[in-house]
């Protein structure tokens, strides 16, 4: 449950979880929504696949990343994302990325 | 081949058969009141119920994404989830603290009104999913 709570505790990861509500979606996809380096997406993917919070695919060379929470992990989102658990970033393709 | 979630499940009957034996004794010796057995019993029931509704929007741990991913489907699963625990909540709630003959109904019909509309979203779900294959 720690790998959960630690999850749930960064903004960026709870937004790839609110993304991924409308659907699977690949890294790469996910990737461009964030201005972050692919690195440090790979260590968010990786939080979240350790918590169970996110099942994969593979299709091609590329990942495709599933949902998969259940009903306290979804309101444990709910709760982090409405008392603000740390900022929350504006996803956007067009910022430049950091190393 | 028992699997981890049938013995789960043998375990919670167990428990479930065990504590309503022995609160009958204890009531049957006075040393619990009358109501008792039945409140803890329907209390366990609804908690239960909360348990099974959490775990059903979560696949199995090593489960393929693939065999069961359809968005749509999945997202119907976490609906049918939450309406579980809600139900079971208000199921548990209800003989915690309501009178007798209100908890009864009160939790009869939390529980319906769950199982209604978390299988008619699934319904749903199916029915789109069959008009619209490629979709999710």
């Amino acid at each position: 449950m720690s790998d959960v709570f630690k999850a749930l505790s960064d903004p960026t990861r709870r937004e790839v979880l609110r993304m991924l509500k409308s659907g699977p979606k690949s890294a790469g996809e996910l990737a461009e929504a964030f201005p972050v380096s692919r690195p440090t997406m790979s260590a968010h993917f990786n939080a979240l696949r350790a918590a169970g919070l996110v099942s994969t695919e593979k299709a091609g060379k590329s990942v495709i990343y599933h949902l998969n929470v259940s009903v306290l992990e979804e309101a444990l989102l709910g709760f982090a994302g409405a008392f603000g658990l740390g900022s929350r970033p504006a996803p956007d393709a067009s910022s430049e990325r950091k190393e | 081949m028992i699997t981890r979630s049938i013995r789960g499940s043998l375990v919670l009957a167990a428990i479930l058969l065990a504590s309503a034996y022995g609160l009958s004794l204890l009531a049957d010796f006075n040393w619990v009141g009358p109501d008792m057995p039945d409140r803890v019993t329907q209390v366990m029931i609804g908690l239960i119920l909360v348990l099974f509704g959490n775990a059903t929007g979560k696949r199995e741990k090593d489960a393929d994404p693939a065999d069961d991913g359809k968005p749509a489907l999945m997202a119907a699963r976490r609906f049918f989830g939450l309406a579980l625990v809600l139900g079971g909540l208000v199921h548990a709630g209800a003989w915690l603290l309501a009178p007798l003959e209100l908890a009864n109904t009160v939790s009869m019909v939390a529980v319906i009104a769950a199982l209604v509309a978390g299988l008619a979203r699934v319904a749903y779900a199916v029915i789109e999913q069959r008009e619209t294959p490629g979709k999710g």
